[in-house]
């Protein structure tokens, strides 16, 4: 872009901050004049946002000038998509000062699911120029009947943090919304703000959908990276496995004593408890300089943190990936990451938080929280170095959301069928939606079920005279409102002191497992539960030493195949007697101990180990495929092996392998497990296996909740609300019994094949081993390599037993244990 | 099919693995929470739930009616899921599950959400409350005081969760109190579970729908 085009105010405003526009932001701002869309990427803190938001300001400038007077322009012009309402604050008082900085008279505001009724009304007859809010909000937004002439003056949606969105349910909501936008305005732009990615120009097509050529534009180079690891003392015990790495605190204390400011990852919020509680127990004379930040710790809290931050307050936050989104503070002097990263992007991003100094590099500190993960820590390291990249592959055709929207529009303005599946059609994830599929959705919504089967009594969505769908009632429409949304989450309790002051909020079904008087750990303090009251846990203070800390959903993200590749080239070296790092000289002792009770997997080798215990017998096996395929290649591996013998298996996966635990295994030889490893009838097995197991029927949760198969129910609804409630578990059982046919459940299946067990990746597992030699080792106790999955607990079953022969085993077995006791 | 017999208060009943009980003494079978028309409530709610769970759960009546040909039914509330009125099809669909069992004397306890039980009455023998029947007393709601005779009851639609050899599974179970109060599993077929875990004074029966067991000692 030429000097001349770019408006004076916003080069004064640039200059007055010291700043210069940098290359890519007159790129971006270039594009934008010229009516391109496109997605910018680059590192956290390189200015992408006002890459962004530039473009509109200039227009906006120009505009102004052109009408030479302080005439505001009316109507939302803008609109600024973020993935979580804690970072809308933050981005409107960001847009906000530019806007002041460049003197243009507009409102920016923000639009979330905590946004006061009466604020909302006033936004709807009153909008601000620029509207800030989540795809969940804009897909409320579209439920009302004037929302065409509410986004009338839209210019440009810029989403920001894309890649935290794509390959998600919400990432498809919102390609959905879009499409719909630029339904009602051809011309409109969009900018989606990304970090480094494996797939950027897939990412850019999602985005924007069929109809828009986009530019891809990329920030400044990233600055070098330095990963290194803490390493155990010599000499030192180290575990062979466990999650909270609370063994390498005295390294960490040390580590964090340095002056300046640190921030200390983790992956779970349940490690982050145990590690604030730590270090403070450690070190309570830092009390005033520590802090714990994580998803479910009060947001005002949590936002006084990241100001404090900015500030340089604290010595050291300990977070979770609440902290990896791009919350605006000023960098840290140093990160730690505890345990193993999971992924290269990721440990890049955690890592770009610290050093924006020009010229420095960002550090960060690997902590292992067990001997294995100073592999993966080499690995990555590797992997930066090599630039293997993860992609977030995009979703398609997830009839669910695909539900929830045209019950959105029926809401909304109503639609007519053809134009609809036009529009839709335009996204890249329903781009290839079949005729057939389209009927199946607009029969769920307006009969009930499948096209021949309709239910009478059934309502929601009705065809009007006119050929127009809309919903049903008033009613209907309220309950739609009240669950749009695809972010499936347990129901969260508010913890709440017994005098008053709330301290964060909790999944209900932890909740539930304690008694009154138990103490927990939450938010670094020990609380006693005192009752529960209106989805309300109220606490004391408590001094008992013993405590439970929550454990929460998800966090737990499979290895990545870049990661697991660089895993198993180290291993290989490690054979041939190269210790090339730190880490891996580090380790040299436990690979030993590895190595002579069996062996080293490496690539041509698929290490299988077999062991009795009193348990029963464990069989391990250690693809190194990442734990998702592992869990898949697990439950087909005990179906195979169940079909020869009828047994009860229970399942344990890492990131490395998997175990088979079972009464009895039938006798493993090279034969039967390469016949039990082969890719024929892989899906159809798989299928066969999940239907046994209880994969598909957990995957229906998110399905039952976005297709609108559950009611969640609302505050001070009780009764008759509780009429309708029932488990997704119970939907999906009879919708298995009486409409087998039903979409949803293919699509669970699918969603268990693709997501949940990686299925591209597991075949791809199964293919390389059957070329490779299969090493079986009876070892007499567990191996350093199988002792974690042993350890591990967290266990599925598989089992090809009836039912009743399932019952009479464990009652048995309780039995037995009640008569030697 | 195995039964478990359990003694209540010197009442001797059988714990049968269909989730009912059967009084051989009144030659009496006792089933609870039946919840007939619940998917179509929810299909009226705009909740796209296939059809299909009152007919399989008065087929199970049917069924058990001719397993043990008792010479009365007594069934402990909840039968209906919500306003009899509200579903033509169901009045006629349970008008037409009678008549095939046209000699049978039925009684109906109402229950919480029986809220137009009288309808069914001329159907049914309907009760707006508890009965003392032989010393039992039987009810939908299990009583909150402590009772002198022995009890059934309905309502809480317990299960169990039982684990071993690294399984775990949640069934449907009888509570038994004080070895007096009996609490029966829900009946229906789209009913879900309030799980029940181990206490005092308890012991709890699961049903793997060919026998019970008891998993309290």
């Amino acid at each position: 872009m030429t000097a001349e085009s770019i408006h004076p105010a916003l080069l004064a405003w640039f200059e007055a901050q010291g700043w210069e526009a940098a290359r890519f932001q007159r790129a971006a701002w270039s594009a934008y004049a010229q009516g391109h869309s496109g997605l910018i990427h680059s590192a956290t803190g390189s200015g992408k946002s006002l890459a962004a938001w530039g473009g509109p300001l200039n227009e906006a400038l120009s505009a102004q000038t052109l009408s030479d007077s302080a005439h505001t322009t009316a109507g939302v012009q803008v609109l600024w998509i973020t993935p979580l309402r804690a970072l809308a604050g933050d981005t409107v008082a960001n847009l906000q000062a530019a806007l002041t900085g460049v003197g243009l008279n507009w409102q920016v505001e923000k639009r979330t699911g905590d946004t006061p009724s009466t604020t909302r009304t006033r936004q709807r007859r009153n909008p601000p120029q620029a509207l800030v809010t989540t795809p969940e909000s804009l897909s409320v937004l579209l439920s009302y009947a004037d929302s065409a002439q509410f986004f009338s003056q839209l210019k440009t949606v810029v989403v920001d943090e894309w890649h935290e969105l794509i390959g998600t349910k919400r990432g498809v909501q919102l390609e959905l919304c879009l499409a719909h936008l630029r339904g009602l305005i051809p011309e409109l732009r969009t900018w989606g703000l990304s970090a480094t990615l494996g797939n950027l120009n897939q990412a850019m097509d999602c985005l924007l959908g069929n109809t828009n050529q986009g530019q891809l534009i990329e920030g400044p180079a990233g600055r070098a990276l330095h990963i290194e690891s803490l390493l155990p003392q010599p000499g030192t015990r180290f575990p062979w496995a466990g999650h909270l790495g609370t063994e390498m605190l005295d390294g960490v204390i040390e580590y964090l004593s340095a002056p300046g400011s640190c921030l200390l990852f983790t992956n779970t919020r349940s490690q982050a408890e145990r590690w604030f509680e730590s270090i403070l127990h450690a070190r309570s004379d830092w009390l005033e300089g520590l802090a714990l930040h994580h998803g479910s710790i009060d947001h005002e809290l949590r936002e006084r943190i990241e100001a404090g931050l900015s500030q340089g307050q604290f010595r050291c936050v300990v977070a979770t990936s609440s902290l990896d989104l791009g919350v605006d503070f000023a960098p840290v002097d140093r990160v730690v990451q505890i345990g193993s990263p999971k992924g290269v992007a990721r440990l890049a991003q955690r890592a770009g938080r610290s050093g924006h100094q020009p010229g420095r590099e960002s550090r960060i500190l690997c902590v292992p929280t067990h001997a294995f993960e100073l592999l993966e820590m080499a690995a990555a390291r590797q992997a930066w170095n090599k630039g293997e990249l993860e992609a977030r592959v995009p979703l398609r055709n997830s009839l669910d959301v695909l539900a929830q929207h045209l019950v959105t529009l029926a809401t909304g303005p109503g639609f007519h069928a053809e134009d609809c599946l036009h529009e839709v059609r335009q996204t890249h994830a329903y781009a290839d939606l079949t005729q057939s599929q389209w009927e199946w959705v607009i029969a769920f919504i307006t009969q009930g079920g499948a096209v021949l089967a309709a239910y009478p009594e059934f309502q929601r969505v009705v065809k009007g005279i006119d050929q127009r769908y809309r919903i049903a009632t008033r009613a209907h429409a309220q309950r739609h409102r009240m669950s749009i949304g695809t972010i499936n989450s347990d129901t969260a309790m508010h913890v709440r002191y017994q005098r008053g002051g709330v301290i964060g909020s909790i999944e209900e079904s932890f909740i539930a497992r304690l008694k009154p008087g138990d103490v927990f750990l939450f938010a670094g303090k020990r609380l006693a539960l005192v009752r529960v009251k209106d989805l309300t846990a109220y606490v004391r203070h408590s001094n008992q030493r013993r405590s439970v800390i929550p454990r929460w959903q998800g966090g737990r993200l499979p290895l990545s195949t870049a990661l697991a590749d660089n895993v198993l080239a180290l291993l290989a070296k490690a054979q041939a007697g190269q210790f090339e790092s730190p880490e891996l000289q580090a380790l040299k002792p436990l690979l030993a101990v590895q190595q002579r009770w069996s062996a080293l997997p490496t690539p041509g080798h698929l290490l299988i180990e077999q062991t009795r215990s009193k348990e029963g017998e464990h069989l391990f096996i250690f693809p190194f495929a990442g734990r998702l395929a592992h869990e898949g290649l697990a439950t087909l591996l005990a179906w195979r092996l169940g079909q020869l013998h009828p047994a009860t298996f229970s399942l344990s996966v890492n990131d490395y392998g998997f175990e088979l635990l079972t009464d009895e295994l039938p006798a493993i030889t090279q034969d039967t497990l390469r016949a039990a490893l082969s890719t024929e009838n892989l899906v159809s097995d798989l299928l066969a296996a999940m239907n046994a197991s209880e994969l598909a029927r957990r995957q229906f949760r998110d399905i039952a909740r976005i297709a609108g198969l559950v009611f969640q129910g609302y505050p001070g609804r009780g009764k008759s609300a509780r009429q309708l409630q029932a488990s997704s578990g119970l939907i999906f059982d009879t919708i298995v019994r009486y409409d087998p046919d039903n979409q949803l459940l293919s699509q669970a299946r699918r969603e268990v094949l693709e997501q949940a067990l990686e299925v591209q990746r597991l075949r791809g597992a199964l293919e390389q081993m059957a070329t490779t030699h299969l090493s079986i080792y009876a070892t007499e106790r567990f191996t350093p390599l199988a002792f974690p999955l042993w350890a591990e607990r967290l266990r599925n079953r598989l089992t090809t037993q009836s039912w009743h022969d399932r019952v009479a085993r464990m009652v048995n077995q309780l039995e037995k244990a009640a008569q030697t006791t | 099919m195995t039964a478990m017999p359990l003694k209540l208060e010197g009442l001797n009943v059988e714990l049968l693995p269909e989730r009912a009980v059967f009084w051989p003494a009144q030659q009496t079978l006792l089933i609870a929470d039946l919840h007939l028309g619940k998917a179509a409530a929810f299909r009226r709610a705009g909740l796209a739930i296939p059809e299909g769970d009152t007919a399989d759960t008065l087929e199970r009546c049917t069924q058990i009616i001719k397993r043990y040909a008792p010479e009365r039914l007594i069934l402990l509330g909840d039968i209906l899921h919500t306003r009899l009125g509200a579903d033509p099809q169901l009045a006629q669909n349970i008008q037409r599950w009678r008549a095939q069992h046209a000699t049978l004397p039925i009684v109906a306890i109402q229950g919480n959400h029986d809220r137009e039980l009288d309808a069914l009455n001329g159907v049914l023998d309907c009760q707006s409350e508890g009965i003392n029947e032989a010393g039992l007393g039987l009810f939908h709601h299990p009583p909150e005081q402590t009772m002198v005779s022995a009890w059934v009851a309905g309502h809480w639609h317990p299960v169990a969760a039982i684990e071993g050899a690294g399984d775990r599974l949640r069934l449907p179970a009888f509570v038994l109190t004080h070895n007096k109060g009996l609490v029966l599993p829900a009946f229906g077929s789209l009913t879900g579970g309030f799980l029940v875990t181990q206490a005092p004074e308890q012991k709890r029966f699961i049903t793997s729908g060919e026998a019970v067991f008891c998993i309290d000692r």
